[in-house]
């Protein structure tokens, strides 16, 4: 094994040559960081490089930690699975390939799935608790105030996107993705039969992937 | 790559969404859709394409971790080791068996899995993290069927960039204890081994292997004794076409 702080010989040459449009993150250092993207950085996990992972934390640890704790709500058990993704990420990064996503999506993947498996693992209290969840899971979460201003950017167009759809298809996506619901619960918590919940959730992606013009 | 088209009485395509957000976890939902997804690339796509807008959406809940998690994380990370990246397993310049230890310490792991009476394939695991979904999940997955009087909807479904096939069939003929069925990867230089299965329970099967299909010609399954053969035993029972 390397050492893990040892450079490769092939680092990008954006390691030790400080871009001129470098931007500075509010609360570190003055000096500036080369900016490397996470997709940039996964390139260099795949080799082993864990300075590079360090970096790749930063950059994708809030995502995966509120994704998590969107489905789990329990902050300790959110960031022990938090945790649990962070190292599966550095440890498949080298099987990681451009075909499975950007680098933010595949870590998204991973953790929705990962905090998902870890709610049904646990689905006889689930259960019993789903019936009074809609109303602390119907609804996206309202992002944190202390957010720099190239994210506000990000969240207003995720928002105006979500504005487009229509209250079920809304309300369907929403409880699917930051409740971690099944399709079951989804349709028992919206009082709507099975194929409207289906129905309701693929065409509602539909309008946020052309709003948001996702492309693969 | 032709398919049968499955009849499709309530649309299995349209699940796309739920599989997408994790949410369908029904198990003959799941199967009935992966299946369609291994035949369709246009639905894999759709589904890539709504894992990233979901992972878009996760930007609303993006909350710090304590700073204490950081550290965590970083001092596991130190002492794990990674997955070996995927190498390929033909020369290209035309050597074959460039590892054929390593096919033989699979089929061995396989081998010994049977032995213990674990059931290779599909567990209990929510599908979603399935072999089979991780398979189809890449943009390059492909699918080749196998057809021969042995098992029904017999399919490999592979993709180059992740090295990795998986092989699933029902009604697949049951074996008597001291057989195997064994896959081979057929090419201009004959016969490679790739893996051993036997039938579940239910005669379905879920099976999967490290193997670099680029440059094969076809695929064949043959009845081996326990433990596998270094060469097919004839007949081939099952067989599909690569390209």
């Amino acid at each position: 094994m390397t050492h893990p702080f040892r450079r490769r010989r092939r680092t990008r040459a954006v390691d030790t040559d400080p871009q001129p449009t470098a931007r500075e993150r509010p609360g570190l250092s003055p000096v500036p960081a080369p900016v490397r993207s996470a997709d940039e950085l996964l390139v260099e996990i795949g080799r082993g490089n864990r300075q590079a992972f360090a970096a790749f934390y930063d950059l994708t640890a809030p995502r995966v930690y509120g994704v998590v704790r969107s489905v789990l709500r329990d902050p300790a058990r959110s960031e022990e699975v938090t945790q649990e993704v962070m190292v599966e990420l550095w440890r498949t990064a080298p099987r990681y390939d451009a075909s499975m996503g950007s680098a933010l999506t595949w870590a998204t993947t991973i953790a929705h799935r990962r905090a998902v498996d870890r709610v049904r693992s646990e689905q006889s209290s689930r259960e019993r608790e789903a019936r009074d969840q809609r109303e602390r899971s119907a609804t996206a979460p309202v992002p944190d105030v202390a957010t720099v201003a190239e994210r506000r950017l990000d969240i207003a167009r995720v928002q105006a996107a979500l504005e487009q759809l229509s209250p079920t298809q809304r309300e369907s996506i929403e409880l699917a993705f930051f409740g971690g619901h099944t399709h079951r619960e989804v349709a028992a918590l919206l009082d709507l039969p099975l194929g409207t919940v289906k129905t309701r959730i693929r065409d509602g992606l539909i309008r946020l992937r052309d709003h948001l013009e996702v492309a693969t | 790559v032709s398919d049968t088209p499955t009849p499709d009485p309530y649309d299995v395509a349209s699940l796309s969404g739920l599989y997408a957000l994790d949410a369908l976890v029904d198990p003959e939902d799941l199967e009935r859709f992966e299946e369609a997804m291994a035949a369709s690339a246009e639905l894999r796509r759709e589904v890539a394409e709504f894992r990233e807008t979901a992972a878009r959406l996760g930007e609303l809940s993006a909350t710090d971790p304590p700073a204490s998690l950081r550290d965590a994380v970083l001092e596991q990370v130190s002492r794990t080791r990674q997955d070996q990246p995927i190498l390929t397993m033909v020369d290209r310049r035309g050597g074959r068996r460039v590892r054929s230890w390593w096919l033989a310490a699979a089929a061995a792991v396989v081998v010994l899995a049977t032995a213990l009476g674990m059931v290779i394939g599909r567990g209990t695991v929510s599908a979603p993290t399935s072999e089979l979904a991780q398979v189809l999940s890449r943009s390059d997955a492909r699918v080749v069927k196998l057809s021969g009087e042995v098992a029904t909807g017999a399919r490999l479904v592979w993709s180059p960039s992740a090295g990795r096939a998986v092989f699933v069939a029902s009604g697949l003929e049951e074996l008597p204890e001291d057989r195997v069925y064994e896959l081979w990867r057929l090419a201009a230089g004959g016969a490679e081994p790739v893996g051993l299965f036997r039938p579940g329970a239910d005669g379905r099967i879920e099976a999967a292997f490290d193997v670099d299909l680029r440059g094969a010609d076809g695929l064949g399954v043959t009845v081996e004794p326990a433990g596998g053969s270094e060469t097919p035993t004839l007949p081939i029972v099952l067989s599909g076409e690569l390209r």
